[in-house]
């Protein structure tokens, strides 16, 4: 059966990323240069061909541009200016927006009013409840220090409130995520009527989630290894950190200045590490646009970038001015690690850039849960 | 009759030959041969030193005949009669051996191959021996040029020739000048008017005290020989003018094809189905609508419509990819929010500037889709009322192996470009010869691309097949720089291999008359007898085949020399 | 014709164009002093759409509008359009396409002016601009012993007049001279090229010079001086009688240029056994003695007495022509600056022309096709004792159609890529070829049923530009992908033809410096007018054929070699030229203009 084309999809997506891909002939060059492109998951020729006829379902239905960590070979073989890599980028931003039932995703991306809007919002809360909500609720900015000479950092923000709202915002991030995967899984995979996969291999392709997600190996397969390098050890940090604020807040969070060597601090050490070196890649390059991966920046990259360096800088000076006492220091920072952090995850996370954390490993899932799709018995085969 | 000394060479032709013939054995077989005073072989016997060889041997060995063995007649007698004329004797005491197409080319035995080049050297040797040198001869060439055809093309030439100060005659089928071109909006690539561009030049012309105009005029019958042509044309139903000019220069054109035979395309059937000449007629007239009097929200571009399609056209048409592109910035200007389907097979951008037209017309938000020309084209239907289109093409679409419906309110198919009707009448009225496509067969596809078989007659433009502006303009002027050189050598060599009656056998009977193409042969009423005018004599020997009383003998192509030559062949096996 | 009236003019210059160095203030400031111009609009302060366009025309009661700029073509439908719904007459919609007066890439505000002038009177610039004449010398220079050269100079012969052909190599013959066989008819070119050559040589009317360069130019139409460097040949080519006893003896070796370098030559040589003049020469790079000041062992064989001068020196000539043809053609282009098909690292990936030496029975290894094989010392060479190929792959288009390297089409390369896969076949029966190409451009008379000739053989014809070549164990190994079957190509073979573009050539630069005429953006010369004079230059007695104004096939070569020779007989016939089109000052545009439309103003009277 044939499927209608649909020029007006180009505009669309246009407002997503930068190029003309109609410059694309065709010859090829891309999907062969690229290390990533493998038998029925050819890249980018084949995605530059559904948007170029704007055949809607198949983008959509697509784990590909998931597959690409733009390495950017594709773009500067290109014998056109179709620059394919961009187009890759800016199908996953698309992707991420269909993904996206709040709708709030698309708004994001298309509208930096919006994006930004939001995030000050956020922010300027975030601030509010730390100068107005605490202090009502009794908890004071005070001076004095703890025996340790440390800053009395729990009476400021007290353990367990920060606790719950953290929790509260992991669930509601965490819930959008889902929600979005489940689209994604449902676009991927359960629309196409005629194939099925069976339960069995749902369970027995899924280490490839966890793998994925840990180890990143595609990433590995491109030419340059250091870019898989500095994002692994970025992803990781972020993970660490993530991970301990949520869950082991109490642990992590205290008043009593541990020894260097302790766990706590040698974690905070390393994700922070971990963090900066990525994001010093990623600055570097963005800036010194030498690297077509780098070439062109969205709006949301470098929002995102921006943020991330914020709240590991705040981060830094908070663990310093607390160890040192000073404690007015010390809540100032606070307030704005929390007020950069907060709508960074809120807005990042489920609805941005940073969503790629979840999606790029479950497409890996999707992808060979794909290959292993059986034909599915229906009415409509039993027809034809 | 002094004793022949023959001197016979084998060419190589590189390995055209000499793969499949066996030369040096071709040689010493002939070496030992009765009259052969020398036998040699070299690689290429055409080149400077292959014909240094051959005079050299002449002068040294004092040969009187000369047989090379070599490539067709067609490609190189002339070469080597010069190089005997240089060495001091008559050129036409030289024959040559076709031992590659007739021979190396079409065998796979080597032995038989080789066996077969000894036959064939044999008896050039014995048909040589009987050779008699003839005297060249030259005939005044009348400086006036005929042009058929009133194109761009034809134009050029007219121009060109009469900025010498020659005088040119130019018929002209239609009732005004220009051509196709006058049909076009704009040219490609620099989307430049046609208009503009056409009527300067068809004012230059019209102006011109050199150039006289015929219009709606055809050539039905040319009489004469090279530097001596005459024709007569009635202009308008008005009484004949006489002609008189010593070149002729066709340039009569193509004209496109129609559609209605490709079932899918259901032209006619749709009215908003047209061809690219219909839709430049709309663009000239500045509106772009459907028939229901609306702009079109979907515009189709199907391209090779009758082209490329052995069905239809085998050939390609060369320049309806880039006519294509410049309808792409057309409608996009006047219809900036349509949406443009560009519909193709192979993009055939090749010329200066078109590959970077074609880049730039990618970025107008334009939907290029590939189909297959041979297997598949695409089918174009009425729509639904739900579609909110007036047509739907249905297609297999290459690039991506989907197949997929184009929602469309107008489809221009880019036609092809073939002959006129009347081309046959132009053919044999100026005596050149159509290839398969109808085109006009040129002298060399390569090397001589606008001269003909026929002295003194040209084929330009696209006539001799599809062609863009500027390489139509570029054949007018080689055809002009031929003219002109011939104009100012004042005269022209003519064919001297002619047939004679032998007046005491002629018994009178008019055969000979009655079977001469040329009208060259006339009775004598006095003396009874036929008379050859050597001058219209083309030398065909149909005549010398005819006579019933063998009184016409056709030179170089004796009795003697042909049985002779026949006898060579046999003596061998 | 029609009669100045109300004319608006409006610049098209959004800039779209990289480069659009025009002075549109000037132009409209000049556009301005014309009483029937009511009212001019630029792009940017001017709302492009039908709407305003119809307000404008009606409210100002336009009949005619002028739209000037670069490319104003991509706009003229939304023009007439306007014009029809306005009830005007589209017709009287004026381009004034800058691209189109053989500008080059820099923009003669006087000749710019000119056109507008021209146009604002009605009236079309070629019927005004045309130059006065000068008395013509009848000899003709041509540069460049190509086909393209060679078929010029000969038209020229055959109406008794002088040529001087200049050739910068030791042979004519140019680059036709190594192909084996010529697409679609496939007759092999030595055998319809050197005759031709030998008639070059032998025309008492044409002064064939080898081995000499164009060093100046001066003069103007009609009677151009020209300085040419005649390099030292060291072998008199009077007296040279071509017996190739020096070769043998001569000790040194250099690669050999007709054979790109597939096999070596020694210092004394000839260029192919064919070359015409079929004498020998001497190159002074390679050559024992003119290095360390020992050897001679040539001149001690040569039976000619003092046949051999080995001190001899360049000196320089001055000629003097009334036109100029130019037919210096293209240069191939350079495969290694595609580092991913491995031209120069991998030694079985040839290009195209070294591919037809190797197919050429006078070249390498006898026109049988051998792989590249280590000799003794390590060096790579063909031989016939190597290998033959068993899988061939052929990849269109390198070099050409790329932003990274030449944007345009080259032409041939299609054709010639479909030639080699029969020939392939011819010689290597059974051979597996595989054809990689993107758009197969068969256009022209008789190509596309070769192509379908040879989509018949058993070639495998793929959709698709290889993107990489790679050593695997020995073998060549391609990855691409095949767009129609939508898989990921991988094939191993044992050799690789890259069909590499045509560039201009080296010396197209300099030329367009001495000669004074402009090239355009893609290199190549550029014509007076692309379409109605594509071998005509805007200097006057300047002509272009063949390659050098664009890649062309042999066909288009040659119809443009005696097209630009019909204007040079032209002028002689004519006994007078036209100067410079450029040449002609504003001010006679203007007088001229004036004129004409006097002329018209008393014919509407009568």
């Amino acid at each position: 059966m044939s499927v209608r084309v649909h020029p007006e999809l180009r505009n669309q997506l246009m407002q997503f990323g930068i190029g003309d891909w109609n410059a694309c002939y065709h010859c090829g060059t891309c999907t062969a240069m690229c290390p990533l492109s493998e038998e029925g998951f050819l890249f980018p020729r084949k995605k530059i061909r559904l948007m170029q006829m704007g055949l809607k379902n198949e983008i959509e239905s697509s784990v590909e541009p998931w597959l690409c960590y733009y390495c950017g070979d594709c773009t500067s073989t290109c014998p056109r200016d179709a620059n394919p890599g961009e187009l890759m980028m800016s199908l996953r931003r698309y992707l991420t927006s269909i993904y996206d039932w709040t709708g709030l995703s698309k708004k994001f991306y298309t509208s930096e009013v919006w994006e930004i809007g939001s995030i000050l919002l956020i922010a300027v809360l975030v601030v509010i409840a730390f100068l107005i909500g605490l202090p009502a609720m009794g908890y004071s900015f005070t001076t004095e220090l703890t025996s340790q000479g440390g800053v009395k950092i729990n009476s400021f923000a007290p353990i367990h409130i920060i606790e719950a709202f953290d929790w509260a915002m992991a669930i509601v991030v965490g819930g959008l995520l889902i929600s979005n995967i489940l689209r994604m899984y449902y676009k991927i995979i359960w629309k196409h009527g005629h194939t099925k996969v069976t339960f069995w291999v749902h369970v027995r392709e899924f280490w490839r989630l966890v793998f994925n997600f840990s180890v990143q190996p595609k990433f590995g397969k491109c030419d340059d290894k250091r870019y898989w390098f500095s994002h692994w050890f970025l992803m990781s940090g972020y993970t660490i950190m993530f991970i301990v604020v949520v869950v082991f807040l109490p642990w992590f969070q205290t008043e009593k200045i541990l020894p260097p060597w302790h766990l706590q601090r040698a974690l905070g050490y390393y994700a922070t590490f971990g963090l900066l070196f990525g994001l010093l890649v990623a600055i570097t390059g963005r800036m010194r646009r030498k690297d077509v991966k780098f070439y062109f920046s969205h709006v949301s990259d470098w929002l995102f970038l921006v943020m991330l360096t914020l709240t590991v800088i705040t981060g830094i000076l908070i663990h310093i001015f607390r160890i040192y006492g000073m404690p007015y220091a010390t809540y100032i920072f606070y307030i704005i690690h929390m007020a950069v952090l907060v709508p960074m995850i809120l807005i990042e996370v489920p609805f941005s850039k940073w969503s790629h954390l979840a999606y790029r490993p479950f497409a890996v899932y999707f992808q060979h849960l794909k290959t292993h799709a059986v034909p599915r018995k229906t009415k409509i085969n039993s027809i034809n | 009759m002094e004793e022949p000394r023959i001197g016979v060479y084998v060419c190589w032709c590189g390995t055209n030959i000499s793969k499949m013939v066996d030369v040096e054995a071709v040689t010493n077989e002939v070496k030992a041969l009765p009259n052969v005073t020398i036998a040699k072989n070299y690689k290429y016997m055409c080149s400077d030193p292959g014909q240094d060889l051959i005079i050299k041997d002449i002068k040294l060995h004092n040969l009187n005949r000369v047989v090379v063995a070599a490539c067709s007649p067609r490609i190189h007698e002339l070469t080597f009669r010069t190089a005997c004329e240089k060495a001091g004797i008559n050129p036409y005491l030289f024959e040559m051996a076709n031992v590659r197409e007739q021979d190396s080319w079409v065998h796979t035995d080597r032995t038989e191959a080789t066996n077969k080049a000894i036959d064939l050297v044999v008896a050039a040797i014995r048909r040589v021996r009987y050779h008699e040198p003839l005297q060249k001869r030259f005939v005044n060439v009348n400086p006036a040029t005929l042009i058929i055809g009133g194109g761009i093309s034809g134009l050029t030439a007219a121009l060109e020739i009469a900025n010498a100060g020659k005088q040119v005659y130019l018929v002209e089928k239609s009732d005004q000048l220009g051509g196709q071109v006058k049909k076009f909006d704009l040219t490609f690539p620099h989307l430049s008017s046609a208009q503009q561009m056409i009527r300067p030049i068809v004012q230059r012309v019209d102006n011109h005290p050199n150039i006289s105009v015929f219009l709606e005029t055809e050539i039905r019958e040319v009489t004469g020989y090279i530097g001596n042509f005459k024709t007569a044309i009635s202009v308008n139903g008005g009484d004949p003018v006489e002609l008189e000019f010593g070149n002729i220069i066709a340039a009569v054109g193509l004209k496109p094809f129609n559609p209605e035979v490709i079932s899918e395309y259901n032209y006619k059937e749709f009215p908003d189905v047209i061809t690219s000449f219909e839709f430049e007629e709309k663009l000239l007239a500045g509106r772009i609508l459907t028939v229901y009097g609306k702009e079109p929200r979907n515009v189709a571009i199907i391209h090779c419509v009758g082209s490329r399609n052995k069905k239809y056209h085998e050939y390609c048409s060369r320049v309806c990819c880039m006519a294509a592109l410049k309808y792409v910035h057309q409608v996009r200007a006047a219809l900036p929010s349509a949406n443009i389907f560009e519909i193709y097979a192979d993009m055939r951008a090749y010329g200066k500037g078109h590959e970077e037209f074609y880049a730039l017309t990618t970025h107008r938000q334009i939907m290029f889709l590939m189909y297959d020309q041979q297997k598949k084209l695409p089918v174009i239907n009425q729509a639904d009322r739900s579609d909110n289109c007036n047509m739907i093409i249905e297609m297999d679409e290459l690039l991506s192996g989907q197949s997929i419906e184009v929602p469309v309110d107008m489809v221009i198919l880019m036609v092809n470009m073939e002959a006129q009707e009347n081309v046959k009448q132009v053919v044999r009225a100026i005596g050149v010869s159509l290839c398969g496509n109808q085109f006009f067969i040129e002298k060399h596809p390569k090397l001589d691309p606008v001269a003909t078989t026929t002295g003194g007659v040209y084929i330009i433009g696209t006539c001799q097949g599809p062609k863009d502006i500027p390489d139509s303009v570029a054949q007018a002027r080689a055809a002009a720089a031929r003219i002109l050189g011939a104009i100012a050598q004042g005269s022209v060599p003519i064919e001297v291999t002619t047939a004679s009656v032998n007046e005491l056998l002629c018994c009178g009977c008019q055969t000979c008359i009655g079977v001469c193409p040329y009208k060259a042969i006339s009775y004598d009423e006095n003396n009874k007898v036929s008379i050859v005018n050597e001058i219209l004599c083309k030398g065909c020997g149909t005549c010398g085949s005819a006579c019933p009383a063998g009184a016409i003998i056709s030179k170089h192509f004796t009795d003697l020399q042909i049985l002779s030559e026949i006898e060579g062949v046999m003596s061998m096996s | 014709m029609r009669s100045p009236s109300k004319t608006c003019i409006f610049f098209y210059n959004p800039q779209f164009s990289d480069f659009d160095p025009i002075d549109y203030a000037e132009l409209i400031r000049y556009s301005m002093t014309f009483p029937n111009v009511s009212r001019i609009w630029k792009y940017h302060d001017f709302i492009w759409n039908e709407q305003n366009l119809t307000d404008k025309i009606e409210a100002n009661g336009i009949d005619h509008l002028i739209v000037a700029g670069l490319l104003p073509g991509t706009v003229k439908t939304l023009f007439s359009k306007a014009m029809a719904i306005a009830g005007k007459d589209p017709a009287n919609v004026i381009l004034a396409s800058f691209n189109d007066y053989y500008t080059g890439t820099t923009f003669d505000m006087d000749r710019l002016k000119s056109v507008l002038a021209c146009l604002i009177a009605g009236l079309s610039y070629e019927t005004v601009a045309i130059p006065d004449e000068n008395p013509v010398n009848p000899a003709t220079l041509v540069i460049g012993g190509g086909i393209a050269g060679i078929q010029a100079s000969l038209e020229i012969a055959y109406s008794n007049n002088h040529v001087y052909l200049v050739e910068k190599t030791g042979t004519i013959g140019g680059k036709m001279a190594t192909f084996d066989k010529t697409f679609p008819t496939l007759d092999c070119a030595a055998c319809i090229l050197t005759p031709k050559m030998v008639e070059v040589n032998q025309n008492p009317f044409i002064n064939l010079m080898t081995y000499c360069e164009v060093q100046e130019v001066s003069g103007e139409a009609g009677n151009y001086s020209v300085r040419i460097l005649m390099r030292a040949r060291k072998v008199n080519v009077k007296t040279c009688i071509g017996c190739g006893t020096c070769t043998e003896k001569c000790p040194a070796q250099a690669p050999s240029e007709f054979d790109y370098g597939t096999s070596m030559r020694k210092a004394i040589y000839m260029p192919f056994p064919q070359a015409v003049p079929n004498k020998y020469m001497i190159d002074a790079e390679s050559c024992i003695y003119l290095k360390t000041g020992k050897c001679r062992a040539c001149v001690k064989v040569c039976p000619v007495p003092d046949c051999i001068n080995l001190d001899e020196q360049d000196h320089e000539v001055t000629i003097n022509v009334g036109n100029i043809i130019v037919a210096t053609g293209f240069k191939p282009f350079d495969a290694k600056k595609m580092d991913q098909f491995g031209y120069g690292r991998l030694p079985n990936v040839l290009t195209s022309l070294e591919f037809e030496r190797l197919l050429n029975a006078s070249g390498p290894t006898g026109g049988n096709i051998h792989l590249r094989s280590q000799d003794k010392k390590g060096n790579w060479i063909f031989t016939e004792e190597a290998e033959k190929p068993e899988k061939v792959a052929i990849i269109h288009c390198v070099g050409s159609r790329d932003k990274n390297h030449n944007k345009y089409c080259s032409r041939v390369c299609c054709m010639y890529s479909l030639k080699f896969s029969h020939l392939i076949l011819e010689k290597l029966p059974g051979a597996e070829i595989h054809e990689y190409f993107i758009d197969m451009r068969s256009f022209g008379k008789g190509y596309e049923e070769f192509y379908e000739r040879i989509l018949e053989e058993d070639v495998s014809i793929v959709r698709g530009k290889t993107a990489k070549v790679e050593e695997r164990n020995g073998k060549l190994f391609l990855r691409g992908e095949d767009i129609l079957k939508g898989e990921i190509l991988e094939n191993t073979v044992d050799m690789v033809i890259l069909s590499i573009g045509l560039e201009a050539a080296e010396e197209t630069r300099d030329l367009s410096r001495m000669l004074g005429i402009p090239r355009s953006e893609d290199g190549f010369f550029e014509e007076v007018h692309y379409n109605l004079d594509p071998t005509a230059t805007s200097r006057g007695g300047i002509y272009l054929a063949g390659t050098c104004q664009g890649p062309k096939d042999i066909p288009d070569s040659v119809a443009q070699g005696s097209a630009a020779a019909a204007r040079a007989i032209q002028s002689i016939l004519k006994g007078k030229i036209y100067k410079d089109l450029i040449s002609i000052p504003l001010e006679t545009i203007e007088k001229r203009i004036n004129k004409l439309t006097l002329v018209q103003l008393e014919e509407k009277h009568l």
